[in-house]
């Protein structure tokens, strides 16, 4: 059974174009669950607005697919609680010059 | 890494500084360099190093049997070796944290384990040299003391783990509790590490610390003496005067 850390390290894959750096470290996905036939993730976007939705659903579907063989991913776009920057990895916010 | 300094001259402007230093150092050995004010030392380090403002007229630095005096400063770096500089530079504007999050990936490069424990080996390497984590967010040496500058460099040393440092007198300006901390870093690497350091000082009170291997002595841009940790009792019992004795007659020999 493949579990969600799994699905997080695949996760890692796909790169926030606007900040350069991938969406678990960005602090994107907030919740995975992982079922026989279907992986369900809870993600939220720096800000309401970001134009980059699509191509981050797009990205996701497609490496949990490529890596686990799902078909049936289901993503859902979540505001709450709005992303802060606490939500970034340390190394993630060294990188962009934040303190940690 | 062995490194082997063959018959080093250099100068600055017109004046000759060094005139034919002959010097074996490798991993796993420590090695003191005394001498009094003037004698050479922080020239070698700097000529070590590729500081530009000093110009070699002459001998050689292998570094695993690569002569590396046409190298630039990084590229000495990223071969693994590491000079722990007697004024550190103050950059405002770059974080401690992220600039040794960079330096530490260009030095470890593809190593995913050392990237994705950066910040846990970081944590643990202040904690271990007594240093607030605060300091992670602080502009690099920026309104840092004399103290917390010189511990700075010790902390990049440990998170860089270079083959061979050379530390510049770290030793100078620092009281004794900031002077164990900075010992025990070094003692650290030893220990954990094949890790080999040339430390350059005026006292024999941070070689209490750290015990060297060997101990040279430079005088007027040689080294003219050699030994073992005897050396440093000597020193400090008869101060340098019996060196200069010692080498004057040497020359005098020579001259006849």
């Amino acid at each position: 059974m493949v579990s969600k850390t799994d699905i997080l390290e695949s996760l890692k894959k796909v790169i926030d174009p606007e900040i350069g750096i991938n969406i678990v470290d960005v602090g994107l996905i907030y919740r995975i669950e992982v079922n026989e036939d279907q992986v369900e993730v809870d993600f939220t976007l720096t800000y309401p607005g970001c134009p980059l939705g699509d191509q981050i659903t797009g990205d996701m579907v497609t490496v949990i697919r490529e890596d686990h063989g799902y078909d049936n991913v289901v993503t859902n776009l979540v505001w709450n609680p709005p992303w802060s920057i606490e939500f970034m990895s340390e190394e993630a916010r060294l990188d962009l010059g934040y303190p940690i | 890494m062995k490194i082997e300094i063959k018959n080093l001259q250099a100068k600055i402007e017109d004046t000759p500084i060094l005139n034919g230093v002959d010097l074996t150092l490798n991993s796993g050995e420590v090695h003191a360099l005394m001498g009094p004010n003037g004698s050479g030392k922080s020239t070698l380090s700097n000529v070590m190093f590729g500081n530009e403002t000093y110009e070699v007229t002459g001998g050689e630095i292998l570094v695993d049997g690569v002569n590396i005096l046409e190298m630039e400063p990084h590229e000495r770096a990223l071969l693994g070796l590491y000079l722990a500089f007697q004024y550190p530079v103050e950059i405002p504007g770059v974080s401690v944290g992220r600039f040794l999050k960079r330096a530490s990936e260009i030095r470890f490069g593809n190593d995913e384990e050392k990237a994705k424990t950066f910040v846990k080996r970081l944590r643990e390497s202040m904690t271990y040299m007594d240093m607030e984590q605060g300091f992670i967010n602080r502009y690099l040496n920026t309104g840092f003391s004399g103290g917390e500058k010189k511990r700075m460099e010790i902390l990049q040393m440990l998170m860089l783990e270079p083959q061979f440092a050379i530390l510049d007198e770290t030793d100078s300006g620092l009281d004794i509790d900031a002077l164990k901390i900075v010992a025990k870093g070094v003692n650290k690497l030893r220990a954990e590490t094949n890790f080999g350091a040339l430390v350059i000082t005026h006292y024999q009170r941070i070689l209490d610390h750290i015990k060297p291997d060997y101990v040279h002595i430079m005088y007027q841009g040689k080294i003219v003496t050699s030994g073992g940790g005897e050396l440093v009792e000597a020193l400090e019992a008869e101060g340098y005067d019996w060196v200069k004795k010692q080498h004057s007659v040497q020359e005098e020999a020579r001259n006849e």
